[in-house]
């Protein structure tokens, strides 16, 4: 009996302030979805925030890095970029090595983790042995340290993410304004 | 289904908006039962639409973006993120401006259905940690246009026994008598 008190406003509620509980949800939902679409515009990446799985010292697993991918910006050696390799949906935090510039403007980069004692080659695609401009989600741009451990947690344990999910959820719809 | 003044509803005291709520019900229940109002949902409508539009913009981009992935989609988001929170802005104008706490329109139609009706507003404000319910009826006279209004401050323990019940007589009293507090003011 007692748990089912919570839900004792729903119960209340006519057709009208029930469906207003449900678009409040959506609303904040949405929010959070048009913030994070609204900063893919402006960046230019498709995913402008990501998380640092290894790339020590400069960055440590944990961290969040804000990306950004002007088309006009030319890439070098020494910075730090975020690419996807095709077919894989992680995205890899590593450095550029070396740049090969054509005439036309098309390029191709090799690149390494300082972490690692050989360049990246073998985590490129078969055969694949030089990154293309596609390839890159984004330039590092700037950094918040430590935040990023909660993605990886909730990533490791599914089941906690879900359930973190439900309960918010669950809380937004029942909570009556 | 039992009427609120059989089973008023019981909430938790200590929370200022569910005492707020409670309250408004209560004020609702008492203008449509004892008076033969009809309830207008106009107002509330009028929240929903522009809220489902918003909604609707983000569910299109969302969309949007999974069938055409970003470079392409980038027209396309940038007008979806931006008519989101140009809703957003309409939203807050409509609540501040539009609705000012009114949690209820009532409507008393005429009988013989020519003249148009008289629009009753309840509105209500309980800030927070305060215990001052602060209760506003205006009524706008159909024919003439013009308003009448009276507004009464409730202290909010007097209306909720020990458990949290809401004392619903109380409440009745109070909203019968700010009633004819405003029918009887001379224009």
């Amino acid at each position: 009996m007692l748990q089912l008190d919570f839900l004792d406003d729903l119960r209340r509620m006519n057709m009208r302030q029930l469906f207003y509980q449900l678009l409040n949800f959506a609303m904040i939902v949405s929010s959070a979805l048009m913030i994070w679409k609204g900063l893919m515009v402006v960046t230019g990446s498709e995913s402008p925030i990501v998380v640092v799985l290894s790339m020590e010292p400069a960055f440590q697993r944990g961290d969040l890095l804000f990306l950004t991918n002007y088309e006009q910006e030319p890439i070098r050696a020494g910075e730090i970029v975020v690419f996807k390799v095709e077919g894989r949906d992680i995205p890899i935090v590593h450095r550029v090595m070396k740049v090969h510039e054509k005439e036309d403007g098309s390029v191709k980069f090799l690149t390494k983790g300082d972490n690692n004692n050989v360049d990246d080659r073998g985590l490129y695609a078969n055969g694949q042995a030089w990154l293309n401009r596609k390839d890159v989600v984004g330039r590092a741009r700037g950094y918040v340290p430590f935040i990023g451990i909660v993605t990886i947690i909730m990533n490791d344990y599914p089941k906690f993410k879900y359930a973190v999910l439900a309960g918010l959820g669950l809380f937004v719809l029942v909570h009556r304004e | 289904m039992l009427s609120m003044e059989e089973n008023p509803p019981k909430v938790n005291k200590w929370d200022g908006n569910a005492l707020k709520n409670a309250l408004d019900d209560a004020v609702k229940d008492v203008l449509l039962t004892q008076f033969s109002y009809v309830e207008s949902h106009k107002l509330l409508d009028g929240r929903l639409i522009i809220s489902s539009v918003a909604v609707g913009f983000s569910i299109f981009a969302l969309v949007w973006d999974w069938l055409y992935p970003f470079p392409q989609s980038r027209t396309v988001m940038c007008v979806c993120v931006v008519s989101y929170f140009v809703m957003m802005g309409v939203l807050t104008w409509y609540t501040t401006c539009l609705e000012r706490g009114i949690f209820c329109t009532a409507l008393n139609k005429d009988a013989a259905g020519i003249d148009p009706d008289d629009v009753w507003n309840a509105s209500s404000s309980l800030k927070r940690f305060d215990n001052k319910y602060h209760l506003r009826l205006t009524q706008r006279m159909g024919k003439s246009g013009k308003g009448k209004e009276a507004h009464t401050t409730l202290t909010v323990e007097n209306f909720f026994d020990e458990t949290g019940r809401l004392l619903y007589g109380a409440v009745a009293k109070e909203v019968l008598r700010l009633h004819s507090d405003v029918e009887n003011k001379k224009n």
